[in-house]
């Protein structure tokens, strides 16, 4: 028997009659979970000093090992097959970072071969530099090469659990010099039903090691944070009553300045562009069952929020699109799936709104991106990789 | 548990039961235990559920990592690793024989890892990158883990004369 026959035939074989699931399954579910919250409860003093200790930790910069957990390599050695990364030619810029669902991959820039990394990454400005977000960790960083080679024993966990970068819509953990990174803590919304609201962010120096937490207004109903411009603060995207959407900027220190409102709703914040003068935003709506609706790519001045730009989503035969982020002050990127079964991104200029050609993912799976950057010291027999 | 958050945990619940089932069954070999498997890891995710971006890739990463992390801590009895397949005691009853006439009665002989690894590799069609970051070993320890398994499985089923399948 070949590989093939064994894989097909495990594939098909059948499965016993009663192996459904039972009735109420999700109900069964959510009282399991319910249980064990009320049992927790009364660790939960406990819990909460050694989250503290941990943090205390952190911040002077002493231990920063990671905690014990589920087993996690500490190298990744194996990489994509050659033939599951389309090649687009050459160009200047270059996929770095990636998910496709089931596994985060890294450019290893020296082997010009993405590598599979134990947590999903996000390259510094600099190329230099990683930082991860993990559900069951928290925000950590390294060295880009050290990850490549050691995994997550080259990573410093900077925080516990409770910040991640899937809470409030964040966007892009680096700031704009390099120099922090940042994640967020959700909390109880006093809603009664369980929800959550975002609470607090946390910067992480990258240079000096200091935590700084900063606390959101309560009242703040928060669809996206980005870092700001200066880097000194973030740029918090807030839906008001009456179903706007504007930023309103936000010191470390936690000082409300400035506020731009946007157009349109549904508003979804991406970034500026790197020079600051820009902001990139989505708004309009979209069926994802269906399938159906608008949405478009806004380019606004960052001062005023004065539209500049707008750029529908041409994505072929009403498949769905999505606003990556910014490449340079003159080009976004987009992702697109001009057919159920094609997923790939375009570059948009981001002066005209004209769309280049389709390019295809790193890998047939539909995928995030996580971080884009230079081809350049791409060795030679991986230079077509950029685009 | 947010209302909106509960309403898509029920859909996915709902839509993606039966093939995490599927998967579970595999690796269990048992109905009752591929629910609790199953169960198991839905609950581990419901409170995070509204921050977890891929479900389906979750959820089934927390049924292998479950799975993986009972086995290791069973008992401490050594797995044993070999090229032959264990014999069955029941190898000549013939009661028996109607089970294990197919796949899944072979695959769950093979020791606890290598079921998981060939479950992954040739069920999945997961790479040998993704399986050793999942379970924290080597990329070179699941090519070999699976090439045994593999392995294992021609032996105890393989097609005789006549095309029939029978278990070795």
């Amino acid at each position: 028997m070949s590989d093939e026959t064994i894989s097909e035939g495990l594939k098909s074989v059948p499965m016993p009659a009663d192996l459904v699931p039972p009735h109420g399954f999700a109900d069964s579910v959510l009282r399991r979970r319910a249980r064990a919250r009320g049992t927790r409860a009364v660790v939960a003093v406990v819990a909460v000093v050694a989250v503290l200790a941990g943090a205390s930790a952190a911040i002077g910069g002493a231990d920063r090992s990671a905690p014990p957990a589920d087993p996690y390599p500490s190298s990744s050695a194996d990489t994509l097959p050659d033939d599951a990364v389309p090649r687009p030619g050459g160009g200047p810029r270059v996929i770095e970072a990636f998910s496709n669902g089931w596994m985060p991959y890294l450019l290893d820039q020296r082997s010009g071969e993405y590598l599979a990394v134990p947590f999903r990454a996000e390259v510094s400005p600099d190329g230099g530099q990683v930082a991860v977000s993990d559900l069951d960790r928290g925000l950590g960083v390294a060295g880009r090469e050290a990850y490549l080679d050691g995994g997550e024993s080259a990573v410093a966990w900077v925080t516990g659990p409770e910040v991640t970068d899937t809470v409030g819509g964040v966007r892009s953990l680096w700031s704009p010099d390099g120099s922090k990174v940042f994640g967020a803590t959700e909390v109880d919304a006093g809603l009664g039903d369980g929800s959550g609201r975002l609470g607090t962010l946390t910067s992480y120096d990258a240079v000096t090691g200091q935590l700084v937490v900063t606390t959101v207004p309560a009242d703040w109903k928060v669809t996206g944070v980005v870092w700001a411009p200066d880097s000194a603060g973030y740029a918090v995207a807030v839906e008001r009553e009456d179903g706007r959407t504007e930023v309103r900027h936000l010191t470390l220190a936690g000082v409300v300045g400035a506020t731009v409102e946007l157009d349109g709703s549904d508003v979804i914040l991406v970034g500026y562009s790197p020079d600051g003068g820009r902001l990139l935003y989505e708004n309009g709506s979209w069926n994802e069952e269906e399938g159906t609706g608008e949405r478009q790519a806004v380019v606004a001045d960052a001062a005023t929020g004065r539209t500049e730009l707008t750029a529908g989503f041409e994505n072929g035969n009403g498949h769905g699109a999505s606003t990556v982020g910014w490449l340079d002050d003159g080009a976004l990127l987009m992702a697109v799936d001009p057919s159920p079964e094609e997923h790939g991104f375009v570059v948009v200029d981001a002066e005209t709104g004209d769309f280049g050609p389709s390019i295809p993912w790193p890998t047939a799976e539909n995928v995030s991106v996580w971080s884009v950057g230079s081809s350049a010291g791409l060795p030679p027999e991986a230079a077509d990789l950029g685009f | 548990m947010k209302p909106a958050h509960e309403k898509e945990f029920r859909d996915f619940t709902a839509a993606q039961t039966p093939a995490l089932l599927r998967v579970a069954y595999l690796l269990t070999g048992d109905v009752h235990l591929a629910q609790d498997l199953v169960q198991s890891a839905l609950a581990a995710c419901v409170k995070k559920w509204h921050r977890i971006d891929e479900p389906y890739a979750y959820v089934r990463k927390a049924m292998y990592r479950s799975q993986y992390n009972a086995w290791r801590s069973r008992a401490r009895k050594p797995e044993s690793i070999v090229d032959a397949p264990p014999e069955r005691a029941d190898r000549d009853h013939a009661d028996g024989v109607a089970a294990r006439h197919d796949l899944r009665a072979a695959l769950a002989r093979l020791p606890y890892r290598q079921r998981l690894i060939v479950v992954l590799r040739h069920y999945e069609d997961r790479s040998e990158a993704e399986i050793a970051r999942m379970l924290g070993i080597s990329p070179s320890g699941v090519r070999s883990q699976a090439s045994r398994g593999i392995a294992a499985l021609r032996r105890i089923h393989q097609p005789n004369a006549t095309g029939t399948e029978v278990l070795r």
